[in-house]
């Protein structure tokens, strides 16, 4: 009798310091304050309600990929030249994040942003024959996002059922999140579920939804607490002039490139010594001539790019584009014919031009000695490129 | 309704009883460890799961 007494007290304590732990948690994701938006991480990427509590009333979303995360601890990454000026952004984006991924957040996202605007910095590695491989759309999913997608009345229900038609498409190496989607669409997307299934499909829901709070509240405090603070109470000795607090571009170009060709060293890429040696060196004999067959000119992402285009327009998003160089010296020597590496920058404007979109072109930039720190990612130089054009379209 | 009211007063005497009883603290805080052990160990080991892909950058 005592233990059964036990077990119905511990029951309701445990019920008790569970919704204390849930509630404190919805008061704490909502962190105000806007440099929060510049941290590059991927539990951020993937938590639609650190996201949504997140976007400030001037905040655009600057969406890219893998970029992000090259030179994050330089002082000419986004993240360090927009911390301390007017403009803010909410900072999405890692390796394979592409235009679903993003139709998905800017879905998810769109009824928590005041300042509706989306810059897409748009890689031309994206538009692979094969478009993105299942393994790293699944590795990049967010179930949250998505569900803030699927439930997103703004969203008409053709584009969510082309929406989830693919996403299930997509899964097929991760079957267990497959299944979930699976019960979402029946739910949302298609309304064809049981009572059962909806009952399922809302403790599914709230699971997901806590465990996403949880997984971004423990990124804060454990992996960037320290850089975290900093952000909340920035120092900066008195009359220093943070970098990018002025328009002056120019003045930071001329460093950035210096850094950039100092770091370069002397390879036939042009591009950060040290990655050269590390990773391309070892592996430059089997790249020769290894893209000959090679071509930008048909993939599937074009597709999910239109689909991020109608997802803005639903929703009420400007997207605007920034068209990314890759560094041209490398895909030379791997023989990939440039008239078809070429038309992704064609085909892209042509999506942009269609759709009144603000397009910024830096494609010719991949000719441009030290634009990069590899075969892809920008250099200091490249950033600061990249940077001025946000710039210019915020 | 008498037999309620008496049923009630039992419950407190032996609540009251309770209440001082270290085993009884003992048995519920055990439990409650574990429940919530095995909430934490949920949530973290759903967030863990996330498919892994390698990183082909060339």
């Amino acid at each position: 009798m005592k233990k059964i007494a036990a077990f119905i007290t511990a029951f309701i304590l445990f019920i008790i310091s569970a919704t204390v732990m849930t509630v404190s948690d919805d008061r704490e994701i909502a962190m105000n304050n806007p440099k929060l938006g510049l941290w590059v991480n991927d539990y951020k990427d993937k938590s639609a309600t650190a996201i949504n509590q997140n976007l400030g009333s001037k905040m655009s979303l600057l969406l890219g990929s893998s970029e992000f995360h090259y030179g994050k601890k330089t002082k000419y990454h986004p993240s360090k030249v927009f911390a301390n000026r007017s403009e803010q952004f909410m900072i999405i984006g890692a390796s394979y994040t592409q235009s679903m991924f993003h139709a998905i957040l800017v879905g998810s996202a769109a009824p928590h942003m005041q300042r509706k605007e989306a810059i897409l910095l748009i890689s031309p590695s994206w538009f692979k024959a094969k478009g993105v491989q299942p393994g790293a759309f699944a590795m990049r999913f967010s179930e949250t996002e998505y569900l803030g997608f699927v439930r997103n009345s703004q969203i008409s229900d053709d584009l969510k059922k082309k929406v989830a038609k693919e996403v299930e498409n997509r899964l097929s190496t991760y079957k267990e999140m497959r299944e979930k989607i699976h019960l979402y669409n029946k739910v949302y997307v298609y309304n064809n579920a049981t009572p059962v299934e909806r009952l399922v499909c809302l403790g599914q829901r709230v699971w997901s939804e806590k465990a996403d709070h949880i997984a971004f509240k423990s990124a804060v405090n454990l992996t960037k607490i320290k850089r975290y603070k900093h952000w909340v109470r920035p120092k900066h000795k008195h009359g220093q002039v943070p970098l990018g607090a002025t328009r002056r571009w120019e003045g930071i170009r001329m460093q950035a490139e210096k850094e950039a060709t100092e770091r370069a060293g002397d390879n036939p890429f042009y591009m950060s010594q040290k990655l050269f040696e590390e990773k391309v060196q070892p592996r430059m004999e089997f790249k020769k001539d290894s893209s000959l067959r090679d071509s930008y000119a048909k993939s599937p992402e074009y597709d999910d790019l239109k689909l991020f285009v109608e997802v803005c327009k639903e929703v009420g998003v400007k997207p605007k584009f920034i068209m990314l160089p890759q560094n041209g010296y490398w895909y030379d020597y791997t023989g990939f014919p440039r008239n078809r590496r070429d038309v992704v920058r064609d085909k892209v404007k042509i999506i942009a031009e269609k759709n009144n979109i603000e397009f910024i072109d830096l494609y010719d930039d991949g000719y441009d000695k030290y634009f990069f720190k590899d075969t892809v990612h920008p250099s200091a130089k490249g950033w600061i490129k990249i940077n001025e054009a946000i710039d210019l379209l915020y | 309704m008498k037999r309620l009211t008496s049923c009630i007063k039992r419950i407190g005497r032996y609540g009251k009883k309770l209440i001082r009883d270290k085993e009884f603290w003992a048995y519920t805080f055990v439990f409650w460890g574990l429940m919530f052990g095995i909430y934490l160990y949920l949530i973290y080991a759903g967030m863990a799961k996330a498919p892994e892909f390698t990183y082909a950058e060339f």
